[in-house]
């Protein structure tokens, strides 16, 4: 397969867009690349990425079918682990840590609710330096199914920015933007953690309809976001010029989940192998997503 | 400056090698989906053609030396540098557009644009030629050619251009055969 191994063009330089000064607060602080610990296999193109999950076992963790998005609730760990099955994504609060997976609440969604207060700190992170050179990795024209063989592909920046990013088949959307603040929605609406609003008033990750979009005008805003597929259509994704690729279904055990990332001014797109029977909050967890807790600003009283 | 008009950079400022091309614009506020602009500028041959898919800058294809420079803010007016002593020979033009991003909820026209201009100024700041862009009916207009530095003999000049798509950035990749 013929990779992507172009380099940074410096002989272009004679042609540059200014960087306005801006107040300090607007720009977004960018941490050494030694913050970059634990994201999942980013040195690791060739082969498919290990599961995320292999701390989950699967026969502990029964099935639902869809995603519920109850409202965050105190946690409640022994009504939990004998709860029917959920019959959609659960975006409640999940269980304290310690208790998952071998004794996880039932679903089969993405649990997207808030996190409790026993979850470990995710320790702030921040994308690869701009100008950095990741590893080669094939375009979008390359791959037509992100699986086993193919695991990763890279957009170029053109692609990266322009338009919106259409991920049809999933279930739920999970994103974190520059400033770690992180959400997730599922097609009906139902939003929890925090929304990341563009000044052209859209989502920065959300649905329209069944498709979740990303706005890709606004793509240095966006860290990275994960996408989970639970029915039976697999995973799609179509970007301005109408090139796509679609994810692989995986098998009975496991499933392929989009992971979405940006290393600098492009995109990459992994498909990320996940039990099949992981529960919502346990892939969350698998990812180090951590909702932010959305607060509702009211404007001061006065008298 | 009125569109089609032009005005010499090099000739009327000996020495002249740095220019700062700044762009600016207002959009009406709506609470729904807004039309978001976007700069780029596209180099070009004397067939008018990009040399290059790479031979474009926009907020996500910075090209610069070091590489170190990144997207910071989009809510304040775009500018972009150019160096003419280091345009290679064979840029015959540097075409200067502003695009309405194509998102696929709603991604709007210049009808809701006002006040969109492009000036040419030295690194400095003393601006040498502005182009007002005229406030027509752009209700159909996705893609604006705000203007263009060209050649001309030994020395550059600056055109307005003013010139609308309808076809959006297809219609500018088809034109500058370039991969959008």
């Amino acid at each position: 397969m013929a990779l992507n191994t172009s380099p940074t063009r410096t002989d272009v330089g004679y042609l540059r867009r200014r960087v306005k000064p801006v107040a300090a607060a607007a720009v977004p602080v960018e941490q050494p690349a030694s913050a970059l610990p634990t994201e999942p296999r980013q040195t690791e193109p060739s082969r498919p990425s290990p599961s995320p999950s292999s701390s989950m076992s699967s026969s502990s963790v029964p099935s639902s079918s869809g995603l519920s998005l109850s409202p965050s609730a105190p946690p409640a760990p022994a009504p939990a682990r004998s709860a029917a099955p959920s019959a959609g994504l659960s975006l409640s609060s999940p269980t304290p840590a310690g208790n998952e997976p071998a004794t996880a609440p039932v679903s089969t969604g993405l649990s997207l609710g808030h996190s409790s207060p026993a979850a470990p700190a995710v320790p702030p992170r921040a994308s690869a330096p701009e100008g950095s050179l990741p590893f080669p990795a094939p375009g979008i024209d390359e791959v037509r199914e992100l699986g086993d063989d193919d695991p990763v592909l890279r957009l170029n920046a053109r692609e990266s920015a322009i338009g919106s990013l259409i991920v049809t088949g999933a279930a739920s959307a999970v994103w974190e933007d520059d400033e770690l603040v992180t959400g997730a929605g599922t097609p009906d609406g139902s939003t929890t953690g925090s929304p990341v609003t563009t000044p052209g008033n859209r989502p920065l990750v959300g649905f329209d309809d069944s498709d979740a979009l990303v706005s890709l005008r606004h793509v240095r805003r966006l860290r990275r976001a994960l996408f989970v597929s639970r029915g039976t259509e697999p995973l799609g994704v179509q970007i301005f010029d109408g090139a796509t690729v679609t994810v692989s279904p995986g098998d009975e055990k496991r499933m392929f989940v989009l992971y979405l990332l940006r290393i600098g001014g492009v995109i990459e797109l992994r498909a990320e192998p996940v039990d099949r029977s992981a529960s919502d909050e346990s892939i969350l967890k698998q990812f180090s997503f951590v909702l932010t807790p959305f607060l509702v600003t009211r404007a001061s009283r006065s008298r | 400056m009125i569109p089609g008009a032009n005005a010499a950079l090099t000739a009327e400022n000996p020495g002249l090698t740095q220019l700062l091309v700044g762009f600016g614009w207002e959009t009406i506020p709506s609470r729904g989906p807004q039309a978001e602009l976007v700069p780029m500028a596209i180099m070009c041959d004397a067939d008018g053609r990009s040399l290059s898919n790479d031979h474009l800058v926009f907020f996500n294809q910075i090209v610069s030396q070091d590489g170190s420079v990144s997207f910071v803010d989009d809510r304040d007016t775009e500018e972009i540098d150019v160096d003419l002593s280091l345009v290679p020979a064979e840029v015959a033009k540097i075409v200067f557009i502003v695009y309405v991003d194509p998102d696929v909820r709603g991604s709007g026209n210049f009808s809701a644009v006002r006040s969109a201009y492009v000036r040419a100024a030295t690194r400095d700041n003393r601006e040498l030629v502005r182009f007002v862009v005229p406030a027509e009916d752009n209700r159909t207009i996705n893609v604006m050619m705000f203007g263009e530095l060209y050649r001309h003999r030994d020395d550059w000049k600056f055109r307005a251009l003013g010139q609308g798509y309808l076809t959006g950035l297809r219609g500018v990749a088809a034109d500058f055969r370039i991969d959008l």
